[in-house]
């Protein structure tokens, strides 16, 4: 790994972990709701990335598996009474719950990619899409749970017995999680499955001559994304204390995947720096004006048509990567 | 080592496009061991009949055994596994990792599965040290550290063969290895195939007679899909019906 990108994970990572004690000195317990929603959407990006960047595989339905996981949440926080009472589990328990959500949301993307992965190009991203719309409209559906409206929590997760209620609590295990999954991001596409990945994404028919049977290693990659989207689908469900259809309508798979794009595709840190970058503004052009969308857009054109690997290669340039 | 049963025998292949007979009642043998040339005019099926043993086209009918297994419906990769590797006619090689990896992958690919998610195989010295001296074997060791994108041509060809050789196979498919590389980088390569006869079997389809005289042990020549002759060089060199058909001046 090259030093400067090493560098900047680091300062990123210490930015971070300084700012709830940054909230905290100028009195804004606001800007730990934004932060948390940051590393949430960077987990989402990360395990994006790993799909789209190192891949090649160009999903356009990645809110379902954000969707999955926060349903989980929310389903079996809404049984939690009954669960109780039968002398089941803690259906508050994230050492429980959360697992279970990342366990549902592979094996959604394991059903997904097993069939997408039939096509590529235009089709791979058009069916992902579909797929993905499938379970938008079932949660629509899912009346007991709110249907349309969604479902409010009971309360938060209890993580081994201890409250998550307090903000900055939940921050720092929103922070662990990420840094935890970006470390496994980062070993991964520097490993035997990693290179085989970015081999298929270079040139698939050479990876097959060389005896790799690829469609096995893209839908194991497709589950290791759809975990890191469930895990941070079980947290967004927590911060907000909702679910609803929203987060899995398309617009929310566009949204992550613009972090990617603007963060800088096949670079892992980049998704996280889109992340920043774009809740950043939209929380900060909201602010200035209520047509913040039309801004927003201009900045990502620009952006987009600058930077060859978005922030990450604004930030990288100079070093010779 | 028995040599006289054969390693690949392909029976009775056929393959068209359309009105174009790639391949028309196609048999062929090869022995464990020999180099194997297979010349014919331009369309004559060469490449076609490669990428049918390799797995990438799927014959019409007959059959491909390879070591005495039916290989005909197998996928290309478990084909590679099996011992099967092929170099392509256009270098196809993995532009963005360098020269190393791209061989440690190929490595790789023959060395059990790649299901790990930790250890960087760059570091995996059993790896690192094989795919230098398949690097050394064709003259790239300078290059190990050096993007693939950013190889002459000739290197990438070097490179292409490279891949080839990391798995060590048993049946080596090259699909013209010697096209746009210059006169002394095609005289090493001679060299070099010379050197893996006998260690591997070669199936060679080359447009340059001179390297095909030099390194075949059997030729067969192929016009619009059929097996008009098959001998040895001295025996194809001397046969009537290959000079008029394509030979002509050349020999």
């Amino acid at each position: 790994m090259h030093k400067s990108h090493i560098f900047l994970i680091v300062i990123v990572f210490a930015l971070f972990a300084i700012l709830p004690g940054v909230a905290a000195l100028m009195d804004q317990p606001y800007l730990l709701t934004v932060g948390t929603k940051i590393l949430i959407s960077a987990m989402a990006a990360v395990s994006l990335d790993l799909l789209l960047g190192y891949g090649g595989m160009v999903s356009f339905g990645h809110a379902a598996f954000l969707g999955v996981g926060a349903y989980v949440v929310g389903i079996l926080s809404f049984y939690a009474p009954v669960l109780a009472a039968g002398g089941w589990f803690d259906g508050r328990e994230a050492v429980i719950v959360w697992p279970v959500a990342i366990l549902f949301s592979v094996v959604i993307a394991v059903i997904i990619g097993a069939l997408s992965l039939r096509t590529n190009g235009i089709h791979f991203i058009m069916i992902t899409l579909a797929f993905a719309q499938m379970l938008y409209f079932i949660t629509i559906s899912l009346e007991p749970y709110g249907g349309d409206d969604g479902l409010s929590l009971v309360g938060r997760s209890r993580l081994a017995g201890f409250s998550l209620s307090d903000d900055t609590s939940f921050y720092y295990v929103c922070f662990l999680l990420l840094a935890g999954f970006f470390w496994l991001c980062q070993k991964i596409v520097l490993s035997r499955f990693g290179y085989a990945i970015r081999g298929i994404k270079q040139n698939p028919l050479r990876m097959k001559a060389l005896g790799f049977p690829i469609y096995r290693y893209q839908l194991v990659c497709f589950a290791i994304a759809g975990a890191g989207a469930g895990l941070a689908g079980a947290l967004s469900a927590n911060q907000s204390e909702f679910v609803s259809p929203d987060l899995l309508h398309w617009s929310k798979s566009g949204e992550i995947m613009v972090m990617v794009i603007l963060g800088g595709v096949g670079t892992l840190l980049g998704p996280v720096l889109g992340s920043i970058a774009l809740i950043s503004l939209e929380e900060g052009l909201a602010l200035l004006t209520p047509h913040w969308m039309i801004f927003l857009g201009i900045i990502l054109v620009i952006m987009v048509l600058s930077f060859r690997r978005g922030l990450y290669g604004l930030l990288m340039r100079g070093s010779n990567e | 080592m028995n040599n006289s049963i054969p390693i690949l025998e392909i029976n009775r292949l056929a393959k068209s496009f359309g009105a174009i007979r790639a391949a028309d009642d196609l048999s062929l043998q090869l022995m464990r061991g020999e180099c194997h040339a297979v010349i014919g005019p331009n369309g004559a099926g060469k490449t076609s009949l490669i990428a049918q043993v390799s797995g990438l086209l799927a014959p019409d009918s007959g059959n491909i055994s390879f070591m005495g297994q039916k290989i005909t419906t197998w996928p290309i990769w478990r084909r590679s596994q099996a011992g099967i590797a092929r170099s392509f006619q256009i270098a196809s090689i993995f532009p963005e990792f360098t020269v190393g990896e791209n061989v440690v992958l190929s490595i790789q690919a023959q060395k059990g599965h790649s299901f790990r998610f930790f250890r960087n195989p760059q570091h995996e010295a059993q790896l690192a040290k094989l795919a230098y001296s398949v690097l050394c074997q064709v003259g790239l060791e300078a290059k190990v550290n050096a993007r693939a994108i950013n190889l002459s041509h000739g290197e990438q060809r070097q490179l292409e063969l490279a891949m080839a050789l990391a798995g060590s196979p048993s049946l080596l498919l090259l699909d013209e290895p010697m096209a746009g590389i210059g006169s002394t980088d095609s005289q090493r390569l001679v060299a070099l195939l010379k050197a893996l006869k006998g260690t591997v079997t070669i199936l060679l389809v080359e447009h340059d007679m001179d390297a095909v005289f030099a390194l075949a042990d059997r030729i067969t020549v192929m016009v619009y899909g059929k097996v008009i002759a098959s001998g040895s060089p001295h025996e194809i060199r001397n046969d009537a019906d290959v000079r008029a058909a394509y030979l002509g001046q050349m020999v």
